[in-house]
């Protein structure tokens, strides 16, 4: 019975000493993230300053004026402006300007980042043929003349005004 | 492996912009004396606060996006990398963004970066796990909110 009991805390003791799968601890940081923001962002109609957005608030204008210095004015010029340059960042800009953060792990995605932007183009493609299909066929009835516009709608959900 | 902050070399400085337009003016509140910054989005932070209050449109969301991963990368070996290189910081975040666009789940977006990782560097630290889980996270909340449901989904799975 000893021998039992030993052997259950054992097992236990194992499962514990494993370490949690790697998306678990994503997952934790994703936690993290949203706490985060919601701290800092908070609810209401005005912002509470502290050390740490101070600081970003800093960052951020020497982040602007970098690229306010390339032709481009990230903020201040309006949300057309904004997702004009959201565009173009992801269109031209983000694997040179990755590439150019040697030596952080982030780096590593640039590699990646044609794999993970040729992901994101091929599900592009493929919705966007989904939604021909899905408009075609809602032509095609007759009786009501209504098309499926859901998954365009979804599709561009979040792309406005964006930052 | 490596530590997570691995950008000694590069220093980034504070260029602090004075405000020079706006056509009305706003007074901001705070515990310390008023900081008066006009209504465009430009924001003059030689003279703030901690404290300090400002218009929610006053304040980039991309600023709130660095302070974000900033806090949320407390502790952690990453902590305050994210002032050392915010252009890798945002660029990552709107990657995650554009993925989520095209309809790859959070989910997905998370094994996408460890597989991207785990192929330079082989075996990931746990805050190499935490770094990719919290830049989606302050990415969705405050650039992609429509997103905000898938994400709060993974969590509770």
């Amino acid at each position: 019975m000893l021998a039992g009991a030993l052997l259950v805390l054992l097992s236990a003791a194992q499962a514990s000493a494993q370490p949690a799968p790697s998306i678990d601890r994503a997952v934790e940081g994703v936690a993290l993230g949203l706490a985060a923001a919601s701290e800092v962002a908070g609810d209401g109609d005005v912002i509470v300053l502290d050390e740490g957005l101070i600081t970003a608030l800093g960052v951020f204008d020497a982040w602007q004026l970098k690229h306010a210095d390339a032709g481009r004015v990230i903020r201040g010029q309006g949300p057309e402006n904004a997702q004009d340059v959201h565009t173009a960042l992801l269109a031209e800009e983000i694997p040179g300007q990755m590439k150019k953060v040697s030596g952080s792990k982030l780096s590593a995605l640039a590699d990646a980042y044609e794999v993970l932007k040729g992901k994101s183009d091929e599900a592009k493609q493929a919705k966007d043929a989904k939604d021909k299909s899905n408009n075609g066929k809602s032509d095609d009835k007759s009786d009501n003349g209504k098309s499926d516009d859901k998954s365009s709608s979804e599709a561009s959900r979040g792309q406005q005004n964006r930052p | 492996m490596s530590s997570g902050r691995l950008l000694g070399g590069i220093a980034i400085g504070l260029v602090l912009v004075a405000c020079t337009g706006g056509d009305t003016a706003t007074t901001v509140s705070g515990s310390e004396p008023s900081v008066v910054v006009t209504s465009t989005t430009e924001v003059d932070t030689t003279d703030l606060s901690p404290g300090d209050t400002l218009p929610r449109e006053d304040v980039p969301p991309l600023a709130l996006y660095l302070a974000a991963i900033d806090r949320g990368l407390m502790g952690t070996d990453y902590e305050g990398d994210v002032y050392v290189d915010p252009d890798g910081y945002v660029n990552v975040g709107r990657l995650f963004c554009a993925l989520l666009d095209a309809d790859v789940t959070p989910t997905g977006v998370l094994e996408s970066y460890i597989a991207a990782l785990e192929a330079e560097y082989g075996e990931l630290s746990d805050d190499d796990l935490v770094l990719g889980g919290v830049i989606l996270g302050a990415s969705v909340q405050l650039i992609c909110p429509d997103y905000l449901d898938d994400l709060q989904a993974i969590q509770d799975e």
